[in-house]
């Protein structure tokens, strides 16, 4: 089957966790025999942020996704030309990627389309495109997609647009609580629920946590950015060290960081007097991290509540490792029930400092708590035999849309109600 | 099929235009298909920004539901149309509203489009309208497809007034010589003037309906001091068929030259009332402008028209009119019914209208 997989942006560039996700779908597609082809985002200047992949062949037809770039973001915030570009980009249609993606259509005839994230390449324009191609169109859903359709509407609302388009797509979310979110606007025609995985047998080595005489190794890795909870676990990890007779610990901080933000943490860090003790690596690529992970005893992984699906603490895991991590809705879905290192609210720093000092007091616990938490999420999150097989059997099994959008409709539409928007503005009403 | 008939204009006063859009929703309805209407609660601005467009009030009702109608907000009436296989906007140049409905029906749907005449917007629209093979401009004429067809070249049209069912045994019993009516909203472009002007002094010339214009309903009093002129103003709909009954002949002589020298781009764009008197039994006399000279084209009555704004060629239609034998009259009449019943009858418009999207996606 002719698989085509849409994303946002895609390895060289990274941000997180989705469109490494979408590499891991078009990976095991092509593992089952399906020719896969991945459309997305042309990557140019910062957006090269990792190597390109080799084993999967990549259109980069649509716009760069600049919308993500904090520091770029934040210089530009006053340009109304560039919040109208962004507000497009995030919530509504984007004309240039509209005609590239109905090219890429009609030159590789799909049998199945794989929607990964559309934000930001313009998700209005996208997902009726896609379903321009009468075939079945299903959406990987890892993010609140529905919130950026409410949020970005622009003088012209699209709202029912993609209510309608809904009703003609299958839906796969990450979460229970990811499904619930992306239920606001209209529902999809079936909505299926697969949690996140990764490959247990391939990660590079098992860690042994707390077995070694030397201070404890606490690990966060990921966006290094506010939302993931990393001033948290500053504070958390200083109210821990406040105390007489601490334990000893470091923390590596590993991921990418806009340069403002890192400077920040590095003052903060030395306020608090943790610069010996905290290091920020910086970001790694993905197969060096992976291999490291072994060396650390405790990932700590203090995401906001809401976070769709965090790859981190599914990694960490794999890896042999105890994390602590706040009990969020997708971690509820997967996690044991009974779990010494659950963060309530990672605001509290007593509660986070409390979750690392059971850590250091039951060192010897930490490597059995590992194995049982690696076994546990086994059995649900491991992609070579829970999540592809149900991944390739929604494929199969879509349904085509039971009527076929139009592009040349969509086009005329944007074009006259991106017309009037103007003429809105140009007479300031 | 599920329909959402959109009026952008309120439904509360019922012209000629409120009642295209009340009897368009009956006939979908009456062809076995799922419709709702929605209508503004007043009358929105032509131009306003997207927060007030989306808190504007509009009623919506479900045809097939015995409940109240709800009041909801433009924004959640947007929403709603997600479900509709095909939305009809009705009166789509009075306001921008239009321009969020074309956002929200997505491409697999029909966006139906019809002017009542009341066209604020038309610059506007002309300007920057992209039309596409899922919109449909179906007008209610083949002249106002025609005028349509500045910003949309596959505009059709479809014509509608009566119900066959309505189509009663024409009864002379009461019919009175020298006795003429003039129905509708008494407005600059309906050229009352005209039909005054043309009055001896032995015919006695009834206008029925509201006078929303105070200058014009002035000049035409002082107009027709000497003369037999009844100002009615609004009548219950019994009174007014009594009327039409026992008139000789109902005058429409719309005009795009108005009253005070103004000229304007089109006056009328069906001629709902010609048919209705057709329907009532009574042999309607129009001027020339095109959407009256269609109407009475297609029901086989062109001798009847006067050139808009010409006294003499109106005196003489009427002059011919009191000279006509009762059973020429009846003649005339039943064969214009004829023709009504085959092209205006709204029992089939809907069926009509379908085959028409049918066609123009055909060609597409």
């Amino acid at each position: 089957m002719r698989v085509m997989i849409i994303s946002n942006i895609f390895p060289p560039h990274v941000r997180g966790g989705y469109e490494l996700g979408m590499l891991d779908v078009a990976r095991a597609f092509i593992k089952a025999g399906h020719e896969v082809e991945v459309v997305t985002s042309t990557a140019v200047g910062v957006l090269n942020k990792t190597r390109p992949v080799a084993d999967v062949s990549v259109r980069q037809v649509f716009e760069p996704v600049l919308a993500y770039e904090s520091d770029l973001a934040g210089r530009l915030a006053h340009s109304s030309a560039w919040r109208q570009q962004r507000t497009d980009a995030f919530g509504g249609v984007l004309r240039a990627n509209v005609v590239a993606l109905r090219a890429e259509i009609e030159r590789f005839r799909p049998d199945r389309i794989w929607i990964g994230n559309p934000i930001g390449i313009g998700p209005i324009g996208v997902l009726e495109t896609a379903l321009s191609a009468a075939v079945p169109v299903l959406i990987h859903l890892m993010d609140d997609v529905d919130s950026y359709l409410v949020g970005y509407r622009r003088p012209i609302h699209w709202l029912a647009r993609a209510a309608r388009m809904k009703q003609s797509m299958t839906a796969i979310s990450c979460a229970s609580h990811v499904r619930e979110m992306n239920s606001v606007v209209g529902r999809y025609r079936t909505h299926h629920l697969v949690s996140n995985g990764v490959d247990f047998a391939a990660m590079p080595s098992q860690a042994e946590p707390g077995r070694h005489g030397g201070p404890l190794r606490f690990v966060y890795f990921g966006q290094v950015e506010p939302m993931k909870g990393v001033s948290q676990l500053i504070r958390g990890l200083s109210r821990f060290a406040d105390v007489p007779d601490s334990p000893s610990f470091t923390l590596d901080i590993i991921g990418p960081a806009a340069t403002t933000y890192a400077e920040q943490l590095g003052a903060d860090l030395k306020a608090r007097g943790l610069e010996d003790r905290v290091r920020l690596v910086g970001r790694l690529e993905k197969d060096d991290l992976m291999a490291r992970l072994a060396g650390y005893d405790v990932a700590v992984l203090l995401l906001k509540h809401e976070e769709p699906f965090g790859y981190a603490w599914l990694e960490a895991a794999a890896a042999g490792l105890p994390v602590v991590v706040t009990r969020g809705r997708a971690v509820g879905d997967v996690f044991p029930t009974e779990y010494p290192l659950f963060v309530e609210d990672r605001a509290d720093a007593d509660g986070v400092a409390g979750a690392l000092r059971w850590c250091t007091s039951n060192r010897a616990s930490l490597a059995p708590l590992g194995r049982v938490l690696r076994a546990h999420l086994l059995t649900t999150c491991d992609t070579g035999t829970a999540v592809h097989p149900r991944y390739l059997d929604i494929l199969e099994s879509a349904e085509r849309p039971s009527s076929s959008m139009n592009v040349e409709s969509l086009l005329a539409s944007a074009v006259t109600v991106d017309a009037y928007a103007m003429v809105l503005d140009g007479e300031n009403v | 099929m599920n329909v959402a008939l959109i009026s952008l204009l309120p439904l509360d006063v019922t012209g000629g235009g409120e009642l295209y859009t009340l009897e368009t929703a009956q006939a979908i309805a009456a062809s076995g298909d799922d419709v709702i209407l929605a209508a503004p609660v007043r009358v929105p601005p032509a131009q306003t920004n997207l927060t007030t467009r989306l808190s504007t009030p509009f009623v919506w009702t479900d045809l097939r539901s015995d409940g109240s109608p709800d009041v909801i907000e433009w924004s959640e009436l947007l929403t709603r149309l997600a479900d509709r296989d095909r939305v009809w906007v009705h009166q789509y140049l009075a306001t921008d509203l239009v321009f969020d409905v074309i956002a929200s029906t997505a491409s697999d749907q029909d966006l139906l489009l019809t002017s009542l005449g009341f066209e604020p917007l038309r610059a506007v629209f002309t300007d920057l309208y992209q039309p596409c093979h899922r919109h449909h401009v179906v007008e209610i004429s083949a002249y106002a497809a025609r005028r349509a067809g500045a910003y949309a070249r596959h505009a059709s049209w479809a014509h509608a007034a009566i119900w066959r069912s309505d189509l009663g045994v024409i009864d002379d019993c009461d019919r009175r010589g020298h006795e003429y009516l003039a129905l509708g909203r008494v407005l600059p472009h309906k050229g009352l003037e005209t039909t005054i002007d043309a009055l001896e002094p032995d015919e006695v010339l009834h206008i029925v309906g509201p006078a929303p214009d105070d200058a014009y309903a002035s000049f035409l009093r002082e107009r027709g001091r000497d003369k037999h002129v009844q100002f009615h103003g609004c009548l219950p709909r019994a009174d007014v068929r009594q009327l039409i009954k026992q008139t000789t002949g109902l005058i429409s002589a719309s005009t795009h030259q108005l009253f005070d020298g103004r000229l304007i781009e089109q006056p009328e764009l069906l001629g709902l009332v010609l048919c209705e008197a057709l329907r009532d039994g009574t042999l309607p006399v129009a001027s020339d402008v095109p959407a009256y000279r269609e109407v009475m084209g297609s029901v086989g009555l062109t001798d009847w028209t006067f050139h808009e704004g010409d006294t003499q060629g109106l005196r003489g239609c009427l002059s011919r009119l009191a000279a006509l034998p009762a059973n020429g009259r009846r003649e005339r009449i039943t064969a214009a019914r004829e023709s009504l019943a085959a092209k205006f009858a709204w029992d089939d418009y809907w069926p009509r209208v379908c085959a028409r999207i049918e066609d123009t996606s055909r060609c597409a």
